[in-house]
C-alpha cells in the first residue's frame, strides 16, 4: 500500500461559498440602482479585473476569491443581457466606475477573508489529526520509524526507541543504519523507492549496547500528493519470543517424530515377535510328529546297513545319503524348536568379552579353512551385562559363521566391543543441564564387521524371517538369524544389520547394562 | 555271554519295533517293548530288565513320573534308566548337561549306535 499525502484538500469550504454568493448582491444592486449604467467600457473593465483575478485565485486554490470572481463574471453577462432586452443604454459615468471599483474591492476582500478563515480551520483540523496519529504511534507497542529518502530518521516512536535501548531524541536525525549490524545504510535510488511496496523481511537488529535481536520489518514508501517518494515508514517487531517458540515447536516436532519412529519400530518388532512365536508354536507341534518317524528311518537305515552284503556299494551310498537326509531334516526341526522354548533361561551378569572369545574359539577352525583373518577390538573394563552366556554364544557363533560364509574367498572379520553412558531424553530441554541426563546405565555394544558380499538392500528386511536364507539348499536352515533375533530380543537388547559403504556387513548388538554393577 | 534285558517304553509302536529289531540284531540284548505308559511298571515287574528306556512324553503319562514310580519300587529302584524324547532340541540337550533327573537323555532321532553306547555305559 502506498501512502499518498492527502493535504491540502481540494474542496470548497461551505462558508466561502456562502460569502461569495452574498457578495453577488453588490453588482445586482448596482445594476438595479443605475439602470443603463453598464456600457461597453464597463464590460471591458469588469473583464480586465475579473478574469486575471479568477485565474490567479483558481491557480492558488483561493476558493472564496475564485467563486467571487466567477459569479461576478456571470452576473456581468446577465445584467448586460437584461439591459439589452429592456432596450436600455448602459451609461458609463464616475459613479459607475466607483461602484465597479468598490465591488471588485469588496469581492476580493470577502474572498480573501474567506480563504484565511478556511485555511485556519483546516490547519486546526490537521493539527488535531496529527496529534491523534502521533498519540497512536506513541502508544503502540510496535516500533515505527519514518525516514526521509536519504534514510535519515525523522520520526521514531517510543516503542522503537525502547526496543533498541535509545531515547526518541537520540534517534531523530541519525541514519537508520544505527539499527543494522552492517551500520550506515545508503540512500535508496528513486526506482528502488518506487519498487518498495510492503517490503517484508526478517532481520537482525542491533541495540545501543551492541546486543542483537531478531526482528520482523515491514517497510513502505510515503508518496507526496504528486506521487514522488518523500520518505520510508518501517515497522519493526521484536520476534525473539516468536523465534524461541518456533524453535521449541521444531524441537517438539523432532522429538515427536522420533517417538513416532520408535513406536513404529516397536510395533514392527511386536509384529515380528508375534510372527516368530506363531512359527515356534507350530514347530513344537510338528517336531514331535516328525522326530519319531526320523528316528524310525535312522534306525531302519542302520539295520539295513548291517544286513548289506559286501559288493553292494551303491546301496551303501544310498543308505549313507538317507542318514544325511535324516540329519538335515532334524537340523530344521531343532532350529524350529529353539523358537518354541527359548523362554526359560536365566540372565546373570557376565563379561561379554569372555563370551566373544569363547565363541570365536569355536569358529576358529572354519575361519582358518576360509582364510578369514580376525581383528579384535575388545574394550577392556566393559560393564557386566545380564545375559545367558549359552544363548548369546549361540547368537555369536551364528553371526561369525554367517560372516565367514559371506567371505568364501577369505577376508577380515572384525569384532569390536565398547560401552557408552545412556542419556535420558529430557521432557523440557531448557530446564535440565545436559550433565544431569545421565541415567547411570550404560549401553554395551558389540559390532561384527565382515568384508564379504553384503546383503542386497531389498533382502535386509527379511533376514530375520524364519526359513529366509540366501545360502544354497541344504547349507542353511534359514533359522539362524530368526533364533538369534529372538534371543537378543529376550535380553532386552537390539540387533541391527547394516551394509558397510566399503563392502560387507556390520552387525550391531546393543545391550543395556546397569553401570552400578 | 548272557543277553542283557532291555525294556523299551514308547507310545510309538514304530519306535519300539525298530529299536527292538536293531538292539536284538546286535545279538547282545533281549528286548521287551511296551506302548502303554501305564503298563510300564507291570511290564518291568514281569520282565525284570537290566535297563529301561523311557519316552519322556506319552499320551497317558510321562517318563519322569514313570521314573519316580520305578524309584519307589524296591525291586526296580536300582535299574538304570535312559530317557528318549522327540521334544527337546539339541541346544537344550547341551544346555541341560545331557541329563534329566540324573538319568541320561537321548534326543530323537538318535543314531542307534549311540543308543548302544549309552546302554553299555549305564550297564557298567
Amino acid at each position: 500500500m502506498t501512502t499518498r499525502s492527502s493535504y491540502p484538500a481540494k474542496s470548497v469550504p461551505p462558508r466561502a461559498l456562502a460569502l461569495s454568493v452574498a457578495s453577488l448582491a453588490v453588482p445586482v444592486v448596482a445594476a438595479l440602482a443605475f439602470p443603463g449604467s453598464l456600457g461597453e467600457l464597463g464590460v471591458m473593465l469588469w473583464l480586465l479585473a475579473l478574469v486575471p483575478a479568477f485565474l490567479l485565485a483558481y491557480y492558488r486554490g483561493w476558493w472564496g476569491v475564485t467563486l467571487a470572481c466567477g459569479v461576478g463574471m456571470a452576473v456581468l453577462a446577465l445584467t448586460h443581457s437584461v439591459a439589452g432586452i429592456l432596450g436600455r443604454q448602459i451609461q458609463e459615468g464616475p459613479l459607475f466606475f466607483a461602484v465597479v471599483v468598490i465591488y471588485i474591492g469588496i469581492a476580493l476582500g470577502i474572498g480573501w477573508l474567506t480563504d484565511r478563515l478556511s485555511v485556519a480551520t483546516g490547519r486546526k483540523q490537521i493539527e488535531e489529526i496529527r496529534l491523534r496519529l502521533v498519540k497512536a504511534l506513541e502508544t503502540m507497542q510496535l516500533g515505527v520509524t519514518i525516514t526521509d529518502t536519504n534514510r535519515k530518521i525523522i520520526f521514531s516512536n517510543p516503542a522503537e526507541a525502547r526496543n533498541h535501548g535509545y531515547t526518541v531524541g537520540e534517534l531523530v536525525g541519525k541514519n537508520v543504519g544505527i539499527f543494522a549490524p552492517s551500520g550506515k545504510l545508503k540512500p535508496l535510488e528513486k526506482e528502488e523507492l518506487k519498487a518498495l511496496s510492503s517490503w517484508k523481511r526478517e532481520s537482525i537488529n542491533v541495540r545501543k549496547d551492541g546486543s542483537t535481536f531478531p526482528v520482523q520489518l515491514t517497510s513502505d514508501v510515503v508518496l507526496s500528493a504528486s506521487g514522488d517518494p518523500i520518505g520510508i515508514v518501517t515497522t519493526c517487531e521484536d520476534i525473539t519470543e516468536r523465534k524461541e517458540r518456533q524453535k521449541q515447536l521444531e524441537r517438539a516436532t523432532r522429538e515427536l517424530r522420533k517417538s513416532h519412529g520408535d513406536l513404529q519400530a516397536t510395533q514392527m518388532r511386536l509384529i515380528e515377535a508375534e510372527k516368530l512365536e506363531s512359527v515356534g508354536r507350530l514347530a513344537a507341534g510338528v517336531a514331535h510328529e516328525v522326530k519319531n518317524p526320523l528316528m524310525v528311518i535312522l534306525t531302519g537305515v542302520k539295520i539295513l546297513t548291517q544286513h548289506l552284503q559286501d559288493g553292494s556299494g551303491d546301496i551303501r551310498v544310498l543308505l549313507d545319503d538317507m542318514t544325511d537326509a535324516v540329519a538335515r531334516a532334524d537340523a530344521v526341526i531343532c532350529g524350529l524348536l529353539d523358537f518354541a522354548r527359548p523362554h526359560d533361561f536365566e540372565l546373570v551378569p557376565e563379561d561379554l568379552n569372555t563370551i566373544v572369545e569363547q565363541s570365536l574359539s569355536l569358529v576358529k577352525h572354519e575361519m582358518d579353512k576360509s582364510h578369514v583373518t580376525l581383528a579384535k577390538e575388545l574394550a577392556p573394563d566393559l560393564p557386566k551385562v545380564n545375559l545367558n552366556a549359552f544363548k548369546i554364544q549361540q547368537v555369536l557363533i551364528n553371526l561369525f559363521t554367517n560372516a565367514v560364509h559371506a567371505m568364501p574367498e577369505g577376508g577380515e572379520l572384525t569384532v569390536r566391543s565398547y560401552s557408552r553412558p545412556v542419556r535420558q531424553l529430557a521432557s523440557n530441554p531448557n530446564s535440565v543441564e545436559r550433565e544431569n541426563l545421565l541415567t547411570g546405565e550404560s549401553d554395551v555394544i558389540l559390532e561384527v564387521d565382515d568384508t564379504g558380499t553384503g546383503i542386497p538392500e531389498d533382502k535386509l528386511a527379511k533376514i530375520f524371517d524364519p526359513f529366509f536364507t540366501t545360502k544354497p539348499t541344504g547349507k542353511g536352515t534359514g533359522l539362524g538369524l530368526s533364533v538369534s533375533w529372538q534371543i537378543v530380543e529376550m535380553h532386552g537388547a537390539s540387533i541391527e544389520f547394516k551394509n558397510r559403504d566399503e563392502g560387507g556387513v556390520t552387525v550391531t548388538i546393543i545391550f543395556r547394562s546397569d553401570a552400578g554393577e | 555271554m548272557e543277553k542283557r534285558r532291555i525294556l523299551v517304553v514308547d507310545d510309538e509302536a514304530i519306535i519300539t519295533r525298530t529299536l527292538k529289531l536293531y538292539l536284538e540284531g546286535t545279538g547282545s540284548y533281549e528286548v521287551r517293548t511296551e506302548n502303554e505308559g501305564s503298563h510300564a511298571l507291570q511290564a518291568a515287574r514281569e520282565f525284570n530288565p537290566d535297563l529301561i528306556m523311557l519316552d519322556l512324553v506319552m499320551p497317558d503319562t510321562d517318563g519322569a513320573t514313570l521314573a519316580s514310580e520305578f524309584r519307589g519300587d524296591s525291586k526296580l529302584q536300582n535299574i538304570p534308566i535312559i530317557f528318549l524324547t522327540a521334544l527337546v532340541s539339541k541346544q537344550e540337550v547341551g544346555a541341560q548337561g545331557k541329563e534329566i533327573g540324573g538319568h541320561p537323555f537321548l534326543a530323537k532321532p538318535v543314531d542307534p549306535e549311540k543308543v548302544v553306547e549309552c546302554i553299555e555305559e549305564q550297564l557298567q
